[in-house]
């Protein structure tokens, strides 16, 4: 007889296969230890005894599965987060991206937005016009609170710190209103954002990029799941594109690893060669 | 996807408040040649994690920064990065998280541990050291439940005992050791 914490992982490995069969959401490849803390979360949010209970509803209740995607992923992140890896970008990326008379970026994996409002704020300051950002992320809900740019006034004051610590020409304020307790981003800085949902786990390239973005997310894959990623990063960027990925995450061991050059170690950015 | 297939035992330490002198006199005890070691350790989540070089000469283990992804070895201990969870994975590799805080803490112990109970059930040792807070007591309890090993540090012996001592108000570990004892019985780890 299997204890009650041994029957959680039987249940575990179960709702993956539901999921995966009745919604094509693959998260065979993802961190168990994750995915395990995330549904314990998921347990007492749905106020439902076991992942047994969670599993039902997802085959049987016709909305629920959405409801659950929310809380399988991890979708922390901040404006202008790891400010020193956006100073690099813009002295040793932006020179590069100029040369193009047009642009493709890929935000993969962009949660809830923060990180397409920094990188728009800081194109706008360099002066480039014709772009697009590709903002991909598994989960619509994510996209969709994404494409409003609205966001806690909490952020703010650590947000403005590190604005100016990225390299930020302004003052972040100029590119908000504020209302309540939450901030809203110009509509401007997402003219050129192009929303889309994709999984990294099963979905292909879909345009030529000169510079994708991927933080903090690979950190939840397992290393089959990661190769398949880079993999991916690899046949989407054109010869001398960009890849930058989460502070500590790295190219290094991947086997797409000797078609890269490092830009910049500390600050995880490759050029294609 | 089940502790088989881990060949190796692994030792999960969690740490706060005193826990850099704690550790100095623990991780070099380590010889046996089948185990690896994880340790979170409570530190500012700003600037370089400079645990590895300050450990590193004094271990016979390898001592570096846990990395995304990578196969746990033996004879490594692995430091969880500054400002990120740490968790063991039942495939025998190592994944990071910057998931929310849990006990006001990330890199947290309970997770941690938690994370090494399911991995390696009874494969797994908890090490639960000095500190001012509560994070790790549930987690030890878990890896005690799962069939695990588990230690505290002496209350006496500890420069700040309420870690240790919350978890010896919810489970009851398989030893207590001052500093001094949990390096001769790491040395007699085989």
């Amino acid at each position: 007889m299997k204890t009650s914490l041994e029957t959680f992982d039987i249940e575990l490995e179960l709702l993956i296969e539901a999921i995966l069969s009745k919604y094509q959401f693959d998260f065979r490849q993802y961190a168990r230890s994750s995915l395990r803390r995330r549904l314990i979360h998921a347990l007492t949010k749905f106020n439902v005894p076991s992942v047994t209970s969670l599993q039902e509803k997802v085959l049987h209740e016709k909305d629920f599965f959405p409801k659950l995607l929310a809380y399988l992923t991890v979708n922390t992140t901040e404006l202008f987060r790891d400010p020193e890896s956006w100073k690099s970008m813009i002295q040793n990326v932006f020179p590069y991206l100029a040369t193009f008379p047009s642009i493709k970026i890929w935000i993969a994996g962009c949660s809830t937005g923060e990180e397409i409002v920094t990188l728009s704020i800081l194109l706008k300051e360099a002066g480039f016009k014709k772009y697009v950002i590709y903002a991909t992320d598994i989960n619509p809900m994510n996209l969709e609170l994404a494409s409003k740019s609205i966001y806690s006034s909490h952020m703010i004051p650590e947000a403005q710190k590190n604005y100016k610590l990225a390299g930020g020409k302004g003052t972040l304020s100029e590119y908000f209103e504020s209302a309540y307790d939450s901030v809203k981003f110009s509509p401007d800085l997402l003219k050129n954002v192009v929303f889309s949902d994709h999984s990294l786990s099963t979905d292909t390239v879909f345009s030529e990029m000169h510079l994708i973005s991927c933080r903090n997310v690979l950190i939840y894959f397992e290393r089959k799941l990661q190769d398949r990623v880079f993999n991916l990063f690899n046949d989407s960027l054109v010869r001398g594109g960009f890849l930058t990925l989460g502070s500590k995450e790295t190219l290094t061991f991947s086997t797409i690893a000797s078609q890269y050059a490092v830009t910049d170690s500390h600050n995880k950015i490759y050029q294609k060669k | 996807m089940t502790a088989k297939k881990n060949p190796l035992k692994i030792v999960a330490i969690g740490a706060s408040a005193g826990g850099i002198s704690a550790l100095h006199k623990i991780l070099p005890a380590f010889s046996s040649p089948s185990h690896a070691v994880v340790v979170v350790i409570h530190l500012p989540p700003e600037g370089p994690n400079l645990l590895p070089s300050l450990f590193g000469h004094e271990c016979s283990y390898k001592v570096k920064e846990a990395e995304s992804g990578e196969t746990i070895e033996a004879q490594t201990i692995y430091v969880a990065p500054p400002g990120y969870h740490l968790s063991a994975e039942p495939a025998g590799t190592l994944s990071i998280s910057n998931e929310e805080e849990i006990n006001f803490s990330r890199p947290s112990i309970d997770v941690l541990f938690e994370s090494v109970a399911f991995a390696y059930k009874k494969s797994a040792m908890g090490i639960l050291l000095t500190g001012a807070n509560h994070d790790g007591a549930q987690g030890l309890k878990t890896i005690s439940e799962m069939g695990g090993k588990t230690l505290v540090q002496n209350l006496k012996d500890a420069e700040f005992p309420t870690m240790p001592e919350s978890a010896m108000k919810i489970m009851k570990p398989d030893a207590i050791f001052t500093l001094e004892e949990m390096a001769t019985f790491i040395r007699g780890l085989k």
